[in-house]
């Protein structure tokens, strides 16, 4: 086997025979090397374990939380825009299409801010153990999954009991096609910031910023069809938009995006997630000596 | 016998300052056009070479020793050697899976439990949940937490803290062990029980990386040691021979104090020194060998039974020795003259920081007091026994007192 040269050691990897090789960081483009992520998982599990346990210790209300905020963020948007606007949706609910969008933008939030963070949060483990540095971002964008589930049960009840229906389509297709795109739109930026933060701590202002922008011009509590014809294609462009429309219809019972806009959204996503995870790559070297 | 860590000319540089990197923030590019507008010259970049051209090779199966004063490259070499950070040139080669026990205790989340942070812990330092799961019961054994696993560690006493991370770690299989002076805590029990198992490791077959300011323990575990003297290789070799010279360059030559001369006192300290039991200056013992406290007197004028008293207290101010030159009969430094006045300092000084003070009169009359005039340190081990402020090699004797009793017993 060719021996390793550059980031830190995979857990899994050297055998007693292989060579690791510590070299001067060349500031070339890297691979993305995701394989790294799979051999890491339990890591990554672990992590986004103690992120888990330590947010529901000593807390009165516990997992309650994670149906109680999107809740009342979709009782917020159902009078903003459904009772004071005329907000109209091709669905049953308007309160389970709010829902939806509540979360997914919450799980965003949530997940980029800790991504974001996550280096720094982890800065003494950087600076002291070979922890392979991908699974601190990694495993930041876990535990959100769990307030995003419970949110998605929740609204798909709401829309079921209005009428709504589920199909298989949905279900088994788009269901796990919307929480990909969403993932994959999170992980990019995440990885790319949480390299910028580790030299520049200000671009943590820029991920509120950020969040704030995507608020508005992601169809989170108005629907696509919302946004004139001739600006849809700029609405997809936001590869969230693409996320929503395959988690409502698939949840909701909202109209279907056109294919091709969705593609769009899928191909932002994954354009950010390769762009993200090789600047992470190129500077992930120096991060103990910069942190 | 072949290689487990290959250093081949490493460097390391660190830029010094707030910024770091290639210097592309805002800032400093608006500071450089401003220089260059006012045609001064770019500012120099201070940077620090914390490491020179290293190179060493460690032997598989062998323990191998780091040596030298603060600063002087120990820790970025394990850095290095443990993928944490990259040199600036030259190669490091490692083959094997490399443990750590920098920093002990590191990872663990004050408010998960022991058993929790063990699992977290194992996976940080590489370790499935199958193989934590397989050792579980040796590594609590080791730490001695049995009734504490459900307790969330912020609860923990700090000695509580150290021994888990130490026994995770101790208990992972590497064939590299890196180990940053984590005897430097923990109480004598459980330092002693940390040295056994470094022990234990090496006899195993792994090689074991050991950077220490205790060198005795350095001694005592690697046959081969490196002394590293600002980022540059100073000496490989035996770690007898290493430690010797690494002791004997540590303590100047110009050590001690003197004083202008002052030919209106009666009489008058002029110099005090230290010397080690060659007789040569140093102002840093070991507990094994007895010194001397030297004091150059010039006394001016006749000045009946003058005497000189040396005293030694600790960093701390606990006075410790204060011996008189007339304790011993009467003195002889009376006629005027120049004298060395000598004072025995046995070897009973457990390692540590101490303070000289030096006085010169007589019965009726105090001439000088020379309070805290040299400070020197006392290297090696103190046993582990860490509270104690003098060592004493008394006399022991032991007596069966039951010889009549065990007639009838046993009889064993």
């Amino acid at each position: 086997m060719s021996p390793s040269n550059g980031t830190a050691r995979d857990h899994d990897l050297p055998s007693h025979d292989e060579w690791v090789v510590n070299t001067a960081p060349t500031g070339r483009w890297q691979r993305l090397h995701l394989r790294q992520v799979w051999t890491n998982r339990e890591l990554i599990y672990f992590f986004a374990l103690r992120d888990l346990r330590v947010r529901y210790k000593q807390a009165f209300l516990g997992v309650a939380w994670a149906g109680i905020q999107p809740l009342i963020g979709a009782v917020t948007f159902t009078i903003l825009f459904n009772r004071l606007g005329t907000v109209e949706i091709s669905g049953p609910s308007y309160f389970a299409f709010a829902m939806v969008g509540f979360a997914t933008w919450t799980y965003l939030s949530a997940s980029l801010t800790a991504g974001a963070g996550s280096l720094l949060a982890n800065s003494s483990l950087i600076t002291k153990v070979a922890l392979p540095r991908i699974v601190p971002p990694t495993a930041a964008l876990l535990p959100a999954l769990l307030d995003l589930g419970v949110a998605l049960v929740l609204a798909t009840g709401v829309a079921v009991a209005a009428g709504g229906g589920l199909g298989p389509l949905g279900v088994l297709v788009c269901l796990p096609a919307g929480l990909f795109v969403l993932i994959l739109a999170v992980s990019g930026p995440a990885y790319f910031l949480s390299a910028v933060v580790v030299k520049y701590r200000d671009a943590m202002a820029l991920v509120s910023f950020g969040l704030l922008f995507l608020l508005f011009v992601s169809p989170i509590a108005y629907p696509p069809e919302f946004v004139p014809s001739e600006w849809q294609t700029l609405l997809y462009l936001n590869p969230i938009a693409g996320a929503l429309g395959l988690l409502r219809f698939a949840l909701v019972d909202t109209d279907l995006p056109p294919l091709t806009s969705l593609l769009l959204s899928g191909g932002v996503a994954t354009t950010g997630f390769v762009i993200g995870l090789l600047h992470f790559r190129r500077s992930e070297r120096e991060f103990a000596d910069v942190i | 016998m072949t290689h487990a860590i290959e250093l081949d000319d490493v460097s390391k540089r660190y830029r010094l300052g707030e910024h770091h990197g290639s210097g592309t923030d805002l800032r400093e590019t608006i500071s450089k056009l401003g220089r260059r507008l006012r045609g001064t010259p770019p500012e120099p970049v201070r940077e620090l070479w914390s490491l020179r051209d290293v190179s060493f090779s460690v032997e598989e199966g062998t323990a191998f020793g780091i040596i030298g004063s603060n600063g002087a490259g120990k820790s970025t070499v394990l850095k290095i050697v443990n993928t944490v950070t990259t040199p600036t040139a030259g190669t490091c080669r490692t083959r094997g899976r490399i443990g750590s026990l920098l920093e002990v205790g590191t990872g663990f989340h004050p408010e998960l439990t022991g058993l929790e942070n063990t699992y977290l812990n194992g996976a940080i330092l590489g370790m499935t949940r199958r193989q934590v799961t397989s050792r579980l019961d040796e590594i609590i054994e080791f730490a001695g937490l049995e009734r504490f696993m459900d307790t969330p560690v912020k609860r923990y006493s700090s000695g509580m803290y150290l021994r888990l991370g130490f026994s995770i770690a101790a208990h992972m299989e590497s064939d590299i062990l890196l180990v940053d002076e984590v005897l430097a805590v923990g109480d004598a029990d459980f330092q002693r029980r940390c040295l056994g198992k470094m022990n234990e490791v090496e006899r195993s077959g792994r090689t074991v990386l050991f950077v220490s300011h205790n060198l005795d323990a350095i001694a005592r575990l690697c046959a081969t040691s490196l002394w590293l003297d600002n980022g540059r290789v100073r000496r490989i070799g035996p770690s007898e021979q290493v430690i010797d010279d690494y002791m004997g360059s540590s303590a100047p030559h110009s050590s001690g104090v003197t004083f202008e001369p002052d030919e209106t006192k009666s009489a008058q300290v002029v110099a005090v020194s230290l010397l080690d039991a060659e007789g040569t200056k140093s102002l840093t013992l070991t507990t094994r060998a007895d010194a001397w406290i030297a004091v150059d007197v010039v006394v001016n004028e006749a000045v009946p039974a003058l005497d000189v008293s040396c005293l030694v207290a600790t960093r701390t101010g606990t006075a410790l020795i204060g011996e008189l030159l007339s304790d011993q009969g009467p003195s002889d430094i009376g006629s005027p003259g120049r004298y060395r006045v000598a004072c025995r300092l046995p070897a009973v000084l457990v390692p540590g920081e101490y303070v000289i003070s030096v006085w010169l009169g007589t019965a009726y009359e105090e001439i000088e007091l020379h309070d805290d005039v040299l400070s020197f340190f006392v290297e090696g081990d103190d046993m582990g026994r860490k509270r104690r402020l003098i060592k004493l090699s008394t006399d022991w004797t032991t007596t069966r007192l039951d010889d009549h009793l065990s007639l009838g017993g046993s009889g064993s």
